[in-house]
């Protein structure tokens, strides 16, 4: 989730000065944000539905709503009667765009640092990282409209990007400069690059990389500002310049909107439009969800605490205007969650369980806890071992050389970066890291193993496995053999068992299990090899059964029976 | 009050042999020698004196002689003295200087062992052509034995010739302490009544005594009921499937029915079945285990997904305004959380109302810390009914924590793209609040494909933590996985819940 710092002293500047530390983070517990206070420093986590508290200035906002510090406002937008030109030949590569025009903006270290913070992100978090929605931020007083936006072939785009000194081409940004290396990869592969540029056909950037040094460079003293937001994603691009237009009014700028004008289907867009928007809750689905039976007055207060405007009131519904910057209302009942979130979950009574159904255990549960109790009752301790292996554990020390893993993409631990599909190896890890207790150490294990499966939609598919081990100084392949005897006599199943080979094993002490014919497991003496690689010094035996068949063999028996 | 006889009847054979032969205060070694037991029955049985308080421990510091590093060479190569007798025994007689230059030897050695041997009347002194010559006179050599027997066995030796070796640095004194037994007043006392105390104490019952009776003729031997025995390990649970089993029994008893799943799930089931947007940040494979391979989406029920994300399909809601990519919905992954079980339930039909939990394992690319672990289990779980409400949910954590004793929850809006309203679920631990669940009501966009038409009120909660809270767990990695603690499995403490 994305994440903002800002002094405390400041946070509580914008909200209240008289505020404890504690009752900061009660706040903004109860309105369902994580604040974290590290020395001076607050660390605030937003969720990731609510862009619009991105800033520091437009959060804090929200908070004096929500603490009655503040009423609702609408947010004023005035026409600056400046056009943006969009040439069709955008379509193909990046073809939306939204602008507005901020004025009189004081900004100052502080806000600058906030305006910087936010962009980022916005980028990050709901940008796709450039690809859906990018910023670009211009001093309007050097920019002459009107503004086109279109393509150019990349080395007829010259300008000196933010932070050089030099010229270059839109090829060299790509190639050299830093922002252009780590965003390169939205544009490569077009002919042409995307471009702004203004009447006297000064370039203004190149979405969505790097604004130009000259028009694209907001300072302190820039009282004029121009806001521009590129993409791919239509309602992405409307979005951001929602909140950025929000944002600039409430750090005290006058925002203008900007006629968008596409040349290709001559239409026009004037955007941003901060009406609210008119939404209609039924009360019955307030009553519903909340199980609260609110009165007008108390529902009215509720939603001024969140912004939203009370328009009309029935017994069947109530009219609500949500502020525009909220781009997260999709649907009525984020208006009731806000509702609740503005009374209290704290504040609810709790009802006592009611909706009548029987319970039940899955009849491979069943299965399951009957094999795990015979395993216990022969003094095995039951263990827990990890689902997630590296190669090493699973073949290397087990002095297997072919195998083929299921392996996890980019997975950050290169202690867990494959499924496993036998659980004997890891018990055996879990035995050397515990290798100081006092034999003997009897353990077992009955969990999932993932293997390849053609039936499945995935191509993978779980499997129940029982796992015993035994390591004492003194142990032979009788020990388990005896296990797997009195295990499958008590299932009331007859097996069979076949001479095999197998690397893990010593030759001669191993062998296939198998019932009516399937294979479903092996058994033996562990290879001395084996038992050296997991650095261990007395003797092992152990047993792995595929169990899925015996738990279906328990299962239609039992069904038989009950019928 | 002791009773002399119960003591009596309580010794054992080895006890009683070790008391016969205590007359004195002994060190353990004494013991050793005098009666004939093995060191092992010596301790042990000693032990068992001391706590029927019969013998008491001394510990006695004494003087011990070591062998020094030269001792210990002239151990190997044999004394000066011994070597200057071998030698003259086959030359007869030589002068100091060569013999000292024959035999590679130290000059002050050298005399001091000539000294020796002239004091014991073994060589004579002369002078030959200004050199200074020893002769042999004697053959006895029961003198240098005295030394090299000092020397292989420093403490058991003649004062003389200790003294001897010290002063030649061959040895040195060390100071060692060592643990003597004896006798009690109560011990000497049991010792007087033992020489006439002759009945015959039945040690092992045996089933020839049963057989024949003997048992009745004699008496059993008093057994030290107190005394520490070896510690034994039965067959047991682990304790995290313990936790999951005393989950699963208040989940049933509160009505729930189980369900199942795969581990490895495509993306549909894990995120687009429920409406989480296709850009969200939790489908990044720095968040999520991805694994190769493409799998196939259920038809009809993907066309109602992909309206919903797109545009609402007929709920009312805007959507997410976006292209929704079949591709997309294909990739494979472990899933990250088991709310893909209750939509994949939903998809195969259910009645209303219904309840039921899966505890189930899910999958974070992480690395391993104190509170995380690529893989943990959530308790998800589900209530649709007509007539259901957040304040329900509310009552079920109520009554679900009460029961292993947790009564202190408190509740925290947050954000899930598939449930409004969303809370997560907190309680206070080592004085702070830590998350243990989070929940929700399913938005009418994620019950839209299901055509499911009652609310539904679910959640995920944390099994880990709630076993942390109940084991009083600091380092979740000593709990679970192939790197835990066999000795916690084995010596966790009962609890009742429920």
């Amino acid at each position: 989730m994305p994440v903002i710092e800002v002094e405390v002293e400041k946070l509580k500047s914008l909200i209240d000065k008289e505020l404890s530390k504690e009752e900061l983070e009660e706040i903004f517990f109860n309105y369902g944000l994580e604040l974290s206070i590290d020395d001076d420093k607050a660390i605030i986590e937003i969720t990731h539905d609510r862009m619009d508290l991105l800033s520091i200035y437009t959060l804090a906002r929200a908070i004096r709503l929500y603490l009655n510090k503040e009423i609702p406002s609408n947010i004023k937008i005035s026409d600056s009667n400046i056009e943006v030109l969009v040439d069709p030949s955008v379509s193909g590569i990046r073809p939306f765009i939204a602008c507005f025009v901020a004025k009189n903006a004081r900004l100052n270290e502080d806000v600058l640092k906030d305006l910087i913070n936010l962009q980022e992100k916005l980028h990050l978090s709901f940008g796709g990282n450039r690809k859906l929605a990018s910023i670009g931020l211009y001093n309007l007083d050097l920019i002459n409209t009107p503004i086109t936006y279109t393509t150019m072939n990349p080395n007829e785009i010259k300008f000196i990007p933010l932070n050089k000194n030099e010229v270059m081409n839109a090829n060299e940004i790509l190639e050299r400069h830093e922002t252009g290396i780590k965003y390169r990869h939205l544009l490569i592969g077009h002919e042409k690059y995307p471009v702004l540029i203004d009447a006297k056909n000064k370039i203004l950037s190149l979405p969505p990389i790097i604004n130009s040094n000259d028009l694209g460079r907001v300072k302190e003293d820039t009282k004029n500002i121009l806001v521009e937001v590129t993409g791919t994603l239509s309602s992405r691009v409307n979005q951001f310049v929602n909140v950025l237009s929000y944002v600039f009014s409430t750090i005290g700028a006058d925002v203008y909107n900007v006629k968008i004008n596409y040349l290709e289907k001559n239409e026009k867009v004037t955007l941003p439009n901060s009406k609210r928007i008119e939404k209609r809750i039924s009360k019955k689905s307030i009553k519903s969800i909340l199980g609260l039976d609110l009165d007008e007055t108390t529902i009215e207060k509720l939603l001024y605490k969140m912004d939203y405007e009370l328009y009309e009131s029935n017994n069947e519904f109530i009219k609500v205007g949500v502020p525009y910057y909220r781009v997260d209302i999709l649907h009525e009942i984020d208006i009731i969650g806000d509702i609740l979130k503005a009374y209290g979950l704290n504040k609810l009574d709790p009802i006592f369980p009611r909706t009548y159904v029987t319970g039940s255990l899955l009849d491979k549960t069943k299965a399951v806890n009957e094999i795990r109790n015979l395993m216990i009752g022969l003094g095995f301790n039951e263990v827990f071992t990890s689902s997630l292996s590296n190669e090493d554990v699973q073949y290397k020390k087990m002095n297997i050389s072919n195998y083929d893993p299921i392996k996890l993409i980019d997975a950050k631990s290169s202690e867990m970066n494959i499924i496993r599909e036998s659980i004997i190896p890891e018990m055996l890890k879990l035995i050397s890291v515990n290798s100081h207790l006092a034999l003997p150490i009897k353990i077992f294990e009955i969990n999932d193993v993932v293997i390849r499966s053609r039936e499945s939609d995935t191509g993978y598919k779980n499997s129940k496995r029982l796992a015993a081990v035994i390591y004492n100084s003194k142990t032979s392949f009788t020990d388990m053999k005896q296990v797997l005897d009195y295990i499958l006599d008590k299932l009331d199943l007859d097996y069979r068992l076949d001479e095999i080979t197998h690397p893990s094993f010593i030759d001669g002490r191993v062998g296939g299990i198998s019932i009516d014919g399937n294979a479903i497991g092996i058994i033996g003496e562990i290879n001395p090899q084996v038992i050296e690689n997991f650095g261990l010094k007395a003797p092992l035996v152990a047993m792995e059964l595929n169990i899925e068949l015996i738990i279906n063999k328990l299962i239609e028996r039992s069904k038989v029976f009950s019928n | 009050m002791l009773n002399i006889d119960n003591i009596l009847e309580s010794l054992t054979e080895k006890e009683r042999i070790i008391l016969s032969y205590l007359d004195k205060r002994m060190s353990l070694e004494e013991l050793i020698e005098k009666t004939g037991l093995e060191y092992a029955d010596i301790s042990r049985n000693l032990l068992w004196l001391s706590n029927k308080k019969l013998i008491n421990y001394i510990s006695k510091k004494s003087n011990v002689y070591v062998i020094t590093k030269l001792g210990n060479i002239y151990k190997k190569d044999g004394l000066p003295e011994r070597r200057i007798f071998n030698y003259l025994k086959e030359v007869g007689f030589d002068s100091i200087d060569n013999i000292r230059d024959m035999l590679g030897l130290d000059e002050k050695e050298v005399e001091a062992s000539i000294g020796f041997l002239k004091r014991n009347n073994i060589i004579n002194f002369g002078i030959v052509n200004g050199k200074r010559v020893v002769k042999l006179v004697n053959e006895d050599d029961k003198p240098i034995k005295a030394n090299e027997d000092a020397l292989n066995n420093p403490n058991n030796a003649n004062k003389d010739n200790i003294e001897l070796l010290l002063k030649r640095g061959l040895l040195e004194k060390d100071e060692k302490s060592e643990i003597e037994v004896e006798l009690t007043d109560l011990g000497n006392e049991v010792k007087e009544k033992l020489s006439s105390y002759n009945i015959e104490l039945i040690d092992s019952l045996t089933p020839e005594m049963i057989i024949n009776g003997s048992w009745r003729e004699k008496k059993f031997r008093r057994f030290d009921i107190k005394s520490i025995v070896p510690k034994i390990y039965g067959g047991r649970k682990h304790p995290l499937y313990w936790v999951m089993d005393q989950v699963k029994e208040i989940l049933i008893s509160m009505g729930f029915r189980e369900l199942d799943g795969d581990w490895v799930v495509n993306t549909f089931w894990n995120m687009d079945s429920m409406f989480i947007p296709q850009n969200h940040p939790a489908r990044d494979v720095q968040d999520t285990f991805y694994i190769e391979g493409v799998s196939k989406l259920p038809n009809g029920l993907k066309e109602k997904v992909k309206q919903v994300h797109e545009n609402g399909l007929d709920t009312g809601s805007s959507g997410y305004m976006y292209e929704w990519s079949e591709e997309e919905a294909r990739r494979i992954v472990l899933r990250s959380h088991t709310t893909a079980l209750t939509f994949y339930t939903f998809s195969k039909g259910i009645k209303i109302p219904d309840k039921a939990f899966t505890i189930g394992r899910v999958f974070r690319n992480e690395n391993p810390d104190s509170m995380h672990m690529p893989e943990f289990h959530q308790i998800e779980g589900f209530v649709v009914d007509n007539d259901i409400n957040i304040r329900d949910m509310i009552g079920y954590f109520t009554e679900f924590y009460s029961k292993f004793g947790i009564k202190d929850l408190r509740f925290k809006p947050t954000y899930n793209p598939y449930t409004q309203p969303s809370l997560e679920i907190y309680t206070k631990y080592l004085n702070r609040l830590i998350e243990i669940g989070n929940s929700g009501m399913f938005r009418p966009e994620a019950l839209r494909p299901y055509d499911i038409n009652a609310n539904v009120i679910a959640w995920g909660l944390a099994l880990e933590r709630l076993a942390s809270i109940l084991f009083k767990i600091k380092d979740i990695r000593e709990l679970y996985g192939s790197n835990s603690s066999i000795d916690f499995a084995r010596n966790y403490k009962i609890q009742l819940f429920g």
